[in-house]
C-alpha cells in the first residue's frame, strides 16, 4: 500500500494505517511532499484511513480523497477551546505564594491529541514564574464540537492567556507595575518547574534578560496608558511565555549521510519540510559539523518512509534538536570513517589528522592531504588495489531522561529544555465605538545560539501574527443545535496584511549546552504570549476586564455593559 | 470549474440584445462582471442554459453628463464609477465594497441585481432619487428607482437593467459615508450608512443593518430643531424590521452602532461640533 499524504507525521500514518488494516508495516509506504504549511493541523491521521480502505477494496486503482475548505473546517480536527479558573495568592510585595488552577480543555467529539495538550498545560501551568505552592487540575472534556488537535503553541497560547490575564488582575489589586510583578516572580536557574524539574541556565535560558529587553522595546517607562487629544487611547499590554516539548516516550530520530563522487554530501532524514526551513537548518548543521560549505550538503524536501530512517513526527518545534542530534551523530560517524580511510592513504595514525574544506589533512601540514572526493567511494592505492568502501554515516537519537508524570504528584520530566520569552502589544483604542488598531507588537526571546538571524526573526514574527489573528478575529461559532456557522473563510476571519502592527523581535542568546549548535527550539513560540498581551493592552485601554476571546469591538462593548450592570 | 454547458451571447447593440433575449434557451442570466455567476455556477448553485453578456452594449457602458443628468451604464465597474470622480458619494461607497481587485470586476448593475443582499451601491442612488433605464420587451423604459426597488430590484427575468441616471444637483450635495465592520477593513458590512444633506434636510440610506438595504423614512430625521441623539433614537424606532443577528454581530450591537453612526452623520452634515 503506497500512501501519499499531506502530513507532518508520515511514520505515524504508516504505523496506524498498517495497524488498522492489519497490514505488515513493511508493506506500507508513505510519501510526503514539501508541504505548504501545517502548524500542527496535519498531525492527526484520519483521511488516510478512509482512502486506504477504499484502495484496499479496489486494488490497482489510485484513490484520492480531498476535503473542501468548508468540510475541512467543520470536520477535520481543529484548534482547541479552553476555560480556566485561576486563583493566585501573593504577599504585599507582589511575591506569589500560592496558586490553584483548573483548566478545562474542550476536546470536541473525539480524542486525538487533546489529552496530551491537557498534560502539556499542567507541565507548564505556572508560566515562567517560580510558584512554590501550586495545585493544578487540567482536564480534557468531550463535547459535541469539532474535535481538537495540536495547533502552533500546543495549548500554551490558550492557557497563557488565562494565566497572564490573572497576573494583570493581581498587579491591579496590588497597585503594582505589571512588568515589575513579572520580574519579581520570574523563574531563575535553580528554581523548580511545576513537575519538579530543576532548572539551570542551559535548560531554561534567561527570563530576566527577556523582560529587560521588552521593557526597552515597548518604552515601558514612558507609561502604560495615555489618552490622546483626539479622544483615542493608547495602551500597552505584556505577557511572558515559556514552553517545554511533550514528545512521546518513543520519539526517536535517525539520519543517514551519503556522499557523491565530487565530495558533496546527501543528508537523509525524515523531517517533513513545511515552509519552516527545517530541512535547511539540518543541512546547515551538517555542513558546519563536516566543515563543508553550506551548499555542499544536499537535502531532499520530500520524505519516503521506505527510504528514510524514521523521524518521530515533525511537531513540537523539536526537529532542530531531536533530528539535529541524529544528524550530528551521523556526521561524526562519517568523519570517523573519513579519517580512518585517510590514515591509510596518508600512512599515519588517525590522531595526526584534522579535516576541513572537504579534505582530511596532516595536522600542521595542510598540503599533505586527501580530498573527500577521493575517499568517499573507497580508495584506489598506488598499486591499483581498492580498499575501504563507501562512506556512509549513520546516527540516531532519543530524548534522554524524559518519562511519564507520577500519578499521585505529577512529578516528572517530559522535555529536554524550556524556551522563554517576553512579549508586548501596543494598541490605539476608540472608546466611542470600541474599535482599535494594532500599533506594535514586540518579542524578546532567548533562542540560544543563532544560526540564521533573519530566518529566526521571520519565524517569530509569523507566530506573533498568528497569535494576534487568533485573539482579534478568530472564532468558531455554533448555533443552538451545535451546528458550525463559521465553516468558511468568509465568516471565519483572519488578520490581513494592512491590519498588522509594526513587529519588533529581539533575540537573547544564552546557549543550551546539550543542543546542536547551542540552539534552543523556538519555531512555534512567537504565538504563545500574543493573545494575552493583546487582551492585557485592551483591558487597560478600555478599563474593563476582557477575559474572553476574540477581542472584537462588540465583545469590549458587551464587557463594559456587563460591568456597568453589576 | 463550471460543471455545466451554456450558450454565450454577446450583443453589441440594443437590437442584438433583443434578438438574444428572444433566442436564448431558458433559463438564461444576464452577465456583467460575472463574479456571482461564476462563483455560484462553480458551486453548483445555478446552472443557466445561456448567458447574455451586457458588457459590449454602448448604453451599458456610458459614463457622461447629459442634459443635466449623470448617466451611468449598468456594466460600469465599481472602480470605473469611483475613479471618474463624477459622483463622489457613489465613489466612496464603491471603494468599500469587497476589495479593490473585485471592485475592478463587480459592476453597478451586478451589485444591485445580484443575490448577495447588501447591494451597497444602491444607497447613493436611492438618496439621489435616481432613475433606472430598463430594456423591457424590446424597448427602453425609464422608471424612478425608488418605485421599483423594495429591498431588491423588482425586475422581470427577461428585463435587463441598462443604466442609472442621477440629476446633477445631487452630485455636489454634502454627504457622509461610513462602513462599520466586525473587525477587519475588508468585510461584509455590519452597517453601511450613506447620508446626503438635501435642501429639505438630511436623508439617510442603510445597508447591512436589516436583511435588505433601505431609505430611512422618519419625519424626525430632517427636523433641525431636535438634537442629533433624539433624531437617531427616532430613526431606530422607524426601522422596517429588527436589526439582523448573525455570526458577525448581535442585533443589539448593530442597533448601538447604527444609533452612533446616525448621530455622527447628522452632526457632521449640519456642522455641529463632535
Amino acid at each position: 500500500m503506497k500512501i501519499r499524504s499531506s502530513t507532518q507525521a508520515p511514520y505515524t500514518v504508516r504505523w496506524l494505517v498498517a495497524k488498522a488494516l492489519g497490514l505488515e508495516m513493511g508493506k506500507v509506504e508513505v510519501e510526503t511532499p514539501f508541504l505548504g504549511g501545517a502548524f500542527g493541523g496535519k498531525t492527526p491521521v484520519f483521511l488516510e484511513y478512509l482512502a486506504a480502505l477504499a484502495a484496499r477494496k479496489f486494488p490497482g486503482f489510485t484513490i484520492k480523497l480531498e476535503n473542501s475548505r468548508g468540510r475541512d473546517m467543520a470536520s477535520s480536527p481543529s484548534r482547541l477551546a479552553l476555560e480556566a479558573v485561576i486563583r493566585l495568592g501573593a504577599d504585599v510585595n507582589g511575591k506569589i505564594l500560592a496558586a490553584r488552577m483548573e483548566y478545562l480543555l474542550d476536546c470536541g467529539a473525539y480524542c486525538d491529541i487533546a489529552p496530551n495538550m491537557a498534560k502539556a498545560i499542567a507541565v507548564d501551568c505556572s508560566g515562567p514564574y517560580n510558584i512554590e505552592n501550586l495545585y493544578c487540575d487540567s482536564l480534557c472534556v468531550y463535547t459535541n464540537h469539532t474535535y481538537a488537535t495540536s495547533f502552533r503553541g500546543f495549548a500554551h497560547e490558550s492557557y497563557t492567556f488565562c494565566l497572564e490575564r490573572t497576573l494583570d488582575a493581581l498587579a491591579d489589586a496590588l497597585h503594582m507595575d505589571k512588568l515589575q510583578l513579572r520580574e519579581i516572580n520570574a523563574i531563575r536557574p535553580g528554581d523548580f518547574t511545576p513537575t519538579m524539574v530543576k532548572t539551570n541556565a542551559s535548560n531554561l535560558g534567561n527570563v530576566a534578560a527577556c523582560i529587560n529587553s521588552l521593557r526597552s522595546q515597548l518604552d515601558w517607562q514612558a507609561g502604560e496608558r495615555v489618552q490622546l487629544e483626539n479622544g483615542l487611547i493608547r495602551a500597552k499590554g505584556i505577557s511572558l511565555l515559556w514552553k517545554t516539548p511533550n514528545p512521546s516516550l518513543r520519539a526517536s530520530a535517525g539520519a543517514v549521510l551519503t556522499f557523491n563522487g565530487d565530495g558533496s554530501a546527501n543528508l537523509n532524514v525524515g523531517v517533513v519540510e513545511m515552509g519552516n526551513g527545517g530541512k535547511e537548518t539540518l543541512a546547515l548543521l551538517a555542513a558546519q559539523r563536516l566543515r563543508m560549505a553550506a551548499g555542499r550538503v544536499h537535502v531532499s524536501f520530500s520524505v519516503d518512509t521506505k527510504l528514510t530512517p524514521e523521524y518521530w513526527k515533525t511537531v513540537a518545534s523539536l526537529s532542530s534538536f531531536l533530528a539535529g542530534k541524529a544528524v550530528i551523530a551521523a556526521c561524526d560517524d562519517a568523519l570517523r570513517q573519513l579519517i580512518s580511510q585517510a590514515a591509510i592513504v596518508l600512512r599515519c595514525s588517525e590522531e595526526d589528522l584534522d579535516y576541513g574544506q572537504e579534505k582530511v589533512f596532516f595536522k600542521g601540514e595542510p598540503d599533505f592531504c586527501v580530498g573527500y572526493q577521493d575517499l568517499v567511494s573507497g580508495v584506489i592505492l598506488s598499486g591499483g588495489n581498492s580498499i575501504g568502501g563507501q562512506i556512509i554515516g549513520r546516527g540516531s537519537h532519543v530524548m534522554r531522561h524524559t518519562g511519564p508524570l507520577a500519578k499521585d504528584t505529577g512529578k516528572g520530566r517530559t522535555g529536554h529544555s524550556w524556551t522563554v520569552g517576553a512579549q508586548g502589544v501596543e494598541v490605539e483604542y476608540d472608546p466611542k465605538d470600541h474599535s482599535y488598531r494594532l500599533l506594535r507588537a514586540c518579542t524578546s526571546m532567548d533562542i540560544g545560539a543563532v544560526q540564521d538571524f533573519d530566518a529566526a526573526v521571520a519565524m517569530i514574527r509569523g507566530g506573533m501574527s498568528m497569535g494576534l489573528s487568533l485573539a482579534r478575529n478568530e472564532e468558531y461559532i455554533y448555533d443552538e443545535g451545535a451546528r458550525l456557522l463559521t465553516a468558511s473563510l468568509r465568516n471565519y476571519e483572519l488578520l490581513r496584511i494592512g491590519e498588522e502592527p509594526a513587529y519588533d523581535v529581539a533575540l537573547i542568546t544564552t546557549p543550551q549546552a546539550d543542543a546542536p549548535g547551542g540552539m534552543r527550539v523556538f519555531s512555534e513560540h512567537g504565538v504563545i504570549g500574543m493573545p494575552a498581551a493583546l487582551a492585557n493592552a485592551l483591558s487597560c485601554a478600555a478599563g474593563v476586564s476582557l477575559d474572553m476571546l476574540p477581542l472584537t469591538p462588540e465583545s469590549i462593548w458587551y464587557a463594559l455593559g456587563q460591568e456597568s450592570a453589576l | 470549474m463550471i460543471p455545466c454547458n451554456f450558450d454565450y451571447y454577446r450583443p453589441e447593440s440594443l437590437q442584438e440584445l433583443g434578438q438574444a433575449i428572444r433566442e436564448a434557451p431558458r433559463p438564461f442570466q444576464f452577465l456583467a462582471g460575472g463574479t456571482e455567476i461564476v462563483t455560484m455556477a462553480q458551486a453548483g448553485e445555478v446552472a443557466p442554459k445561456a448567458v447574455i453578456d451586457l458588457k459590449a452594449i454602448p448604453a451599458c457602458n456610458k459614463l457622461a453628463m447629459e442634459n443635466g443628468r449623470l448617466h451611468m451604464g449598468a456594466a460600469l465597474t465599481l472602480t470605473q464609477a469611483a475613479t471618474s470622480g463624477l459622483f463622489p458619494l457613489l465613489g466612496s461607497v464603491a471603494r468599500r465594497i469587497s476589495d479593490h481587485t473585485n471592485q475592478c470586476t463587480i459592476t453597478l448593475g451586478g451589485n444591485i441585481c445580484g443575490t448577495i443582499a447588501y447591494r451597497e451601491a444602491i444607497l447613493p442612488l436611492l438618496l439621489s432619487e435616481a432613475r433606472a433605464g430598463f430594456f423591457r420587451k424590446g424597448r427602453v423604459v425609464e422608471q424612478k428607482l425608488a418605485d421599483c426597488f423594495h429591498g431588491r430590484l423588482q425586475r422581470e427575468e427577461e428585463t435587463a437593467l441598462l443604466y442609472l441616471c442621477v440629476e446633477q444637483k445631487y452630485l455636489s450635495m454634502p454627504y457622509v459615508h461610513v462602513k462599520k465592520v466586525k473587525n477587519e477593513k475588508i468585510d461584509y458590512p455590519l452597517l453601511t450608512l450613506a447620508a446626503l444633506k438635501a435642501p429639505e434636510g438630511v436623508r439617510l440610506a442603510v445597508s447591512g443593518l436589516c436583511s435588505f438595504p433601505f431609505l430611512v423614512e422618519c419625519a424626525a430625521l430632517a427636523d433641525p430643531s431636535r438634537m442629533p441623539g433624539q433624531r437617531a433614537e427616532a430613526v431606530i424606532k422607524s426601522l422596517p424590521e429588527q436589526p439582523r443577528a448573525d455570526s458577525f454581530a448581535s442585533a443589539a450591537w448593530r442597533a448601538f452602532i447604527m444609533k452612533q453612526a446616525v448621530e455622527d452623520a447628522i452632526a457632521r452634515l449640519e456642522g455641529r461640533g463632535g
